[in-house]
Order: C-alpha cells, then sequence, then structure tokens
C-alpha cells in the first residue's frame, strides 16, 4: 500500500498536484533476497552466452534447469557469429506405392506477399529458420510423417518423403557496381540437396483419420 | 580511502540502482505497449496457423515435444493439465489473449500479468519450434512486468485507486516504488546487446570484411522494402555494418551514462528501424525500442508531457476550470478521477471553499450555484454545472471522448440531468462526509 504523507493535513491542489506517495519500503531481507536472485539471472545468462568451455560445461547443468522453468532461455546470437551467405527454400517429395510422386513446396516467403508474410512469420521460423538446420533434425520424421499423412491416398500410400533444401549462394559484394548483385535481382534456388528421406511405415499412416486438414490452411 | 569504505559505497550504489524509489510511469507505459504485441503475437501470428501448432492434429504433437525437444529439462506447460481436445487448448489460447488485454489497459494488473507470463509461457513450450528471439523477450519482459507496479500509473488499477482515495492525502502523481524488476528488464536488454555484440565480433564479415549487412539485407524470405539506392554500394554497406557494431557496443555500455544515454538510445532507435524497414521480422524490433522507455529518466518524461500540453494549450483546446467543493468527498474523489483521466491537463481544478473571488471569477448567482453542483468555466467565460459541464468535459477528455456523442442524444442528456441532480442534492445523506474543517471523516478514514 502507498504509503500516506506523515501529516494528515490535507493539500491543496495545487500541492497535490507535486506530490507522489512512496510505497513501503523493501526491508533488508526482501533486499538481499533479491540481490541474491539479480546476482544469480545475470550470471546465470553470462554463463549459458559463453563459448562451449570445459567451465561452462561444468556448470551449465546446474544454471540451466532454473533458466528453462521460470523462462529465461534466450539466444540473441542472430546474424552472428557469420550472417549465412545462401538464400533457399525447402520442397518435398512424396513418392507413392505405384511409383508416382508429387512435389510438396513448404510456403515460399520469398513469393509471399507482405501482409500475409507478416502473419504467417512463425510458419517461416519453423520450415525455414530451424528445420533444415542442425539442431532440429530429430523432427525431420515427425513433419516427414505429417506430410505422408496430409498426401494419403488409399489407393496408393505414401512410401517414402524426400525433404529437399533448394539452395543458392548470395554472390559476394564487389567495388565493381556492374557486378554488384542488388536485392531485387537475386539468383535463383538451383542447387538440390537431400536433406534427408523418412520411409513411411504403415503405424505412420494407420492414425491419419480422413479429415485431417492440409499442411498449409 | 580504506577497501571498506569501497565496499560501503558500492553497496550503496548497488542498493541506489535497485531499490531507490522511482515513478512507475516508465514501466507503465512499456507495459501497454508489451500488451499489445502480445495480442499481437497471439492474434495475428498464432492464429494464423493456430491448427498446426496446437490442434488435435499439430505437425509435433506434444508427445514429440516432450520426447525430442524437452528431453527431461522441466519445461513449465500448463496446457499439460488441460483435458483432452483442442476445444480445451482453444480456451487457453483466449484466455491468455484475455489476461494480455487486462495487463495492457492495467485491469488487476500484477494478476493479469503474472497470468498472462505463465500462459504465453506455456504457449510457447508447447509448441517450441516456431519460437524466435522476438517470443524469447516477450516471455522474459512480461515475467518484469508480473513482478514491477506498472500498474501503479496509466491504468485502470489507478483510476479505481483514485475513486476510492482522496488526493488531498496522497497527492495526485504515481507512487513512488523501488524500480528492480525495471531494472532487472533494463539489465537483460544490455545482456542481449551484449550477448549479440560479442559474438558478431567473432564473425570475420562483420570485423574484417565489414559485408554482413550486405548479406542479412539479401535474405529473401525475410525481406520487406528495397534498400535506399543510395546505400546500396559496398562502402555504405561496409559502414552500416561497423555502425551496426558501435550501436550495439553503446547500447550495453554508454547507455548507462546519462551524458550518452539519449545519444545511444537514438542510435539504437535508428539500427531498429532501419531493420523493420528492410527485414519481416515481427516483434523484435518493436519489442526492443519499447524497452527504451525504461531508460527515460522520469522528469525527462514528465518535462516531454509538460511541452506537449503546452502545445495542446496553445494550439488545440485552452483549458477549462472546473469549480468543485473541497468539504464534500464525493466531489473530492470525482475531481480526482476526472484529473487522472485528463491527460492534456485541459481542467484546471479550484476548490471553492478555499479559493479567492477573483479566482473563482463568477458572479454572486453562479457562486451559490456551487452549493448544489460542480461548476465548469470554459476558456470563452461560459458557465457551465452539473450534467453539463460533465458532457463538456467529455469532449476534451481523450479516454471519455467516445461518451461525447452519446450524451448528446435526447432521452440520455435528460436522464443523466436528473440523475445528476437528484445526486448531488442528497450527497451527504447518501455518502455523508461533509466537513467544512477541510477534511472529511470519510476522507481520513479512507
Amino acid at each position: 500500500m502507498p504509503d500516506q504523507s506523515p501529516s494528515l493535513k490535507p493539500m491543496t491542489v495545487q500541492e497535490a498536484l507535486e506530490h507522489a506517495p512512496r510505497r513501503t519500503p523493501l526491508d533488508k531481507t526482501w533486499m538481499a533476497v533479491l540481490s541474491v536472485f539479480f546476482a544469480f539471472y545475470i550470471a546465470d545468462c553470462l554463463i549459458w552466452f559463453m563459448d562451449e568451455c570445459p567451465f561452462k560445461e561444468a556448470v551449465v547443468p546446474y544454471t540451466h534447469p532454473p533458466m528453462i522453468a521460470f523462462g529465461w532461455t534466450q539466444y540473441w546470437s542472430l546474424f552472428c557469429p557469420e550472417v549465412r551467405n545462401v538464400i533457399y527454400h525447402e520442397t518435398a517429395v512424396v513418392t507413392f506405392q505405384d511409383g508416382s510422386t508429387r512435389l510438396y513446396e513448404f510456403p515460399r516467403f520469398d513469393l509471399m506477399s507482405e501482409r500475409e508474410h507478416f502473419k504467417r512469420e512463425k510458419l517461416r521460423k519453423m520450415f525455414l529458420d530451424n528445420m533444415p538446420w542442425p539442431g532440429y533434425e530429430q523432427f525431420l520424421p515427425v513433419f516427414g510423417r505429417y506430410i505422408a499423412r496430409a498426401n494419403d491416398n488409399p489407393s496408393s500410400r505414401p512410401v517414402q518423403v524426400t525433404f529437399v533444401h533448394n539452395i543458392c549462394n548470395i554472390p559476394e559484394p564487389t567495388l565493381d557496381m556492374s557486378k554488384w548483385t542488388y536485392r531485387a535481382r537475386l539468383p535463383h534456388h538451383t542447387v538440390k540437396d537431400v536433406k534427408f528421406v523418412f520411409q513411411v511405415r504403415k503405424p505412420d499412416l494407420d492414425e491419419s483419420p480422413s479429415e485431417e486438414p492440409a499442411l498449409i490452411p | 580511502m580504506s577497501i571498506k569504505d569501497d565496499i560501503n559505497r558500492l553497496r550503496q550504489g548497488w542498493q541506489n540502482f535497485w531499490f531507490a524509489p522511482a515513478s512507475p510511469v516508465p514501466m507503465a507505459l512499456f507495459r501497454i505497449g508489451l500488451g499489445l504485441v502480445v495480442i499481437q503475437c497471439l492474434v495475428v501470428h498464432l492464429l494464423a496457423d493456430w491448427h498446426l501448432y496446437y490442434g488435435d492434429y499439430a505437425i509435433v504433437p506434444i508427445e514429440d515435444m516432450i520426447s525430442k525437444y524437452w528431453r527431461g529439462d522441466p519445461y513449465f506447460d500448463l496446457m499439460l493439465l488441460l483435458p483432452p481436445g483442442e476445444e480445451w487448448r482453444w480456451y487457453f489460447f483466449w484466455m491468455t489473449a484475455v489476461f494480455a488485454g487486462m495487463m495492457t489497459i492495467g485491469l488487476f494488473t500484477r494478476v493479469s500479468a503474472v497470468l498472462t507470463f505463465l500462459c504465453l509461457m506455456s504457449l510457447q513450450h508447447h509448441f517450441l519450434i516456431n519460437q524466435n528471439a522476438g517470443d524469447n523477450y516477450l516471455r522474459i519482459a512480461t515475467m518484469c512486468v508480473a513482478l514491477s507496479n506498472a500498474g501503479d500509473a496509466l491504468s485502470l488499477d489507478s483510476l479505481i485507486k483514485c475513486i476510492r482515495q482522496d488526493w488531498r492525502i496522497t497527492g495526485f502523481l504515481a507512487p513512488l516504488s523501488s524500480p528492480w524488476a525495471q531494472r532487472l528488464l533494463q539489465v537483460q536488454i544490455c545482456l542481449a546487446y551484449y550477448h549479440t555484440w560479442v559474438a558478431k565480433m567473432a564473425g570475420e564479415t562483420w570485423w574484417n570484411k565489414g559485408t554482413a549487412v550486405y548479406f542479412a539485407t539479401r535474405y529473401d524470405d525475410v525481406m520487406r522494402f528495397p534498400l535506399p539506392f543510395i546505400l546500396d554500394n559496398y562502402y555504405c554497406i561496409q559502414i552500416l555494418t561497423w555502425g551496426t557494431l558501435v550501436v550495439e557496443f553503446a547500447l550495453w555500455s554508454l547507455i548507462w551514462f546519462r551524458a550518452t544515454r539519449y545519444w545511444v538510445l537514438l542510435a539504437g532507435l535508428g539500427l531498429h528501424l532501419g531493420i523493420e524497414y528492410c527485414m519481416n521480422l515481427p516483434m523484435f524490433e518493436w519489442l526492443f525500442m519499447l524497452t527504451y522507455f525504461l531508460f527515460i529518466y522520469p522528469e525527462d518524461l514528465e518535462r516531454f508531457w509538460s511541452g506537449v500540453v503546452a502545445f495542446v494549450h496553445k494550439h488545440i483546446a485552452r483549458p477549462s476550470k472546473l469549480m468543485f467543493d473541497g468539504s464534500c468527498i464525493v466531489c473530492v474523489r470525482t475531481v480526482g478521477l476526472i484529473h487522472h483521466l485528463d491527460i492534456f491537463k485541459l481542467v484546471n481544478l479550484i476548490d471553492f471553499r478555499t479559493a479567492t473571488t477573483s479566482e473563482l471569477g463568477l458572479e454572486p448567482a453562479d457562486r451559490d450555484r456551487l452549493e448544489s453542483e460542480i461548476l465548469l468555466a470554459t476558456p470563452s467565460g461560459k458557465i457551465l454545472g452539473g450534467f453539463q459541464a460533465f458532457r463538456y468535459m467529455t469532449g476534451r477528455l481523450p479516454l471519455l471522448l467516445a461518451l461525447f456523442p452519446l450524451l448528446y442524444l435526447p432521452i440520455v442528456a435528460q436522464l443523466g440531468e436528473l440523475v445528476y441532480r437528484t445526486f448531488a442534492a442528497n450527497r451527504f445523506k447518501i455518502l455523508g462526509g461533509r466537513c467544512p474543517q477541510g477534511v472529511c471523516q470519510t476522507a481520513t478514514s479512507s
């Protein structure tokens, strides 16, 4: 509760306009507890930011769980230490029992309208920033299963989903402006790189009800 | 100077930094901005593909999320407690939006901010692989708002409180309190800038070649508006790259010094607005820019607002005089509420019991009216009483502006007049509290 003024003498309008009450100050025990918390928080973050080293390996098992539990997990190494020098999009080739194939193209943010892109940023994060890169490869079978189910056809069921990374290098910048690559004239993603092949098993499709929604609404 | 003195000085500095009482206004401003971004995150970004993330046929079911990502780590997720069925997750999602809305307007601020934090953390942990750095910051910032006194200003809570208390005892300004949660968020953003700066310094394209901005602005998956022609050449790209390093360095170091703080914030604004212009990365840039509010000294914020108010008074609307009965607690509380709603200070308050005749500037007949109703003297000299005065003020108080046209409807106007007169005539019988000495019994006991 805010502290009241020491005297109960009423203030005039002018005095009230300039007066701010004070909340009861924290007692010393609270200050000490909070100070320990601040010190721990800062140390916890700084340890987390460190490059891999024996000290970090030894300490992180103790400092990281509270970070996860209280929601302080954080990564700020965006565009670093090196910016990527490639542009890309993702596709998946679904192969059916009868040998036919179907190409599934993950959302193309390079072709989307500004508004749609803004709205669906989380899809970009999932399919472009995370799915094709190390650290998220454990999810590829899960994505493969989803795509297989979404493309299931009782007459010829999917047997394989092949994830393809369509990529190209951004040309190096030059001092010669005639060879300069402007943003509007970027090369196409012409290099194909197979990232993962998911073999569809029967149980992967069995749980799939017919009313399952398509991958992209 | 002994080591003991140094330690004492350090301890004193630490305590002053975290706990010296400060105005809650910067944190309240941040709370409003943060609440709007949380709502944007939910209603724009997550809702667009909600079924893909949280539906019964989510692309990554929670069992897979637990086995492939959580891996035994203590992730907090209230959604695990929900009964099966996506409809429950749907309700949970909308409850989070409601809590975020309540936090934004400052209704039960502490509780709503805590609930927003817990629900947001649950939604994020339930489906982790669409999260970006903006989501991390959103969660941490919501935690800090939940721990702060951000509801003490610019909130419905503070309006409700001002109806209950007597400003002649408490004053009009928001209560000062330990700003430790605000400081934690200030430290947090500096940690973020520190981390990104250190990581960039290790990169060849950042430090040695100075070409990082060239590549970053060519990512076709996040591209927004075209780079201005003048900046699209090798030397400008290098200046922008190294400039980014300089600004990010300043944003965790020089920002702490009063002399450099506002220059650093200005440079930071330039950096984030530049990224916002070139790249489609929702939330992140705005969250960081919003945090800059926390670095503005409250007295400067006040000075800035006084400038806005002076501009409004000079060019848009001149202030009116509201004369009220200072011995009536109902009137005191009512004008207290009006003052809190009056963000442009368009209503000057005058207690007719203590004011001189020249201050009031009223005819004797009007002076008698003050015993039964509040009077408002408009800038043009017109005297309005009771309901008419209230109606006039709704047109000048931005937060009540929506009421203004409604109060001109024939039946509403007559009804309002009747209610006002009946209440004003019986205010002492209804609520008591008359006290000619200046402070009412009701006032002191409140």
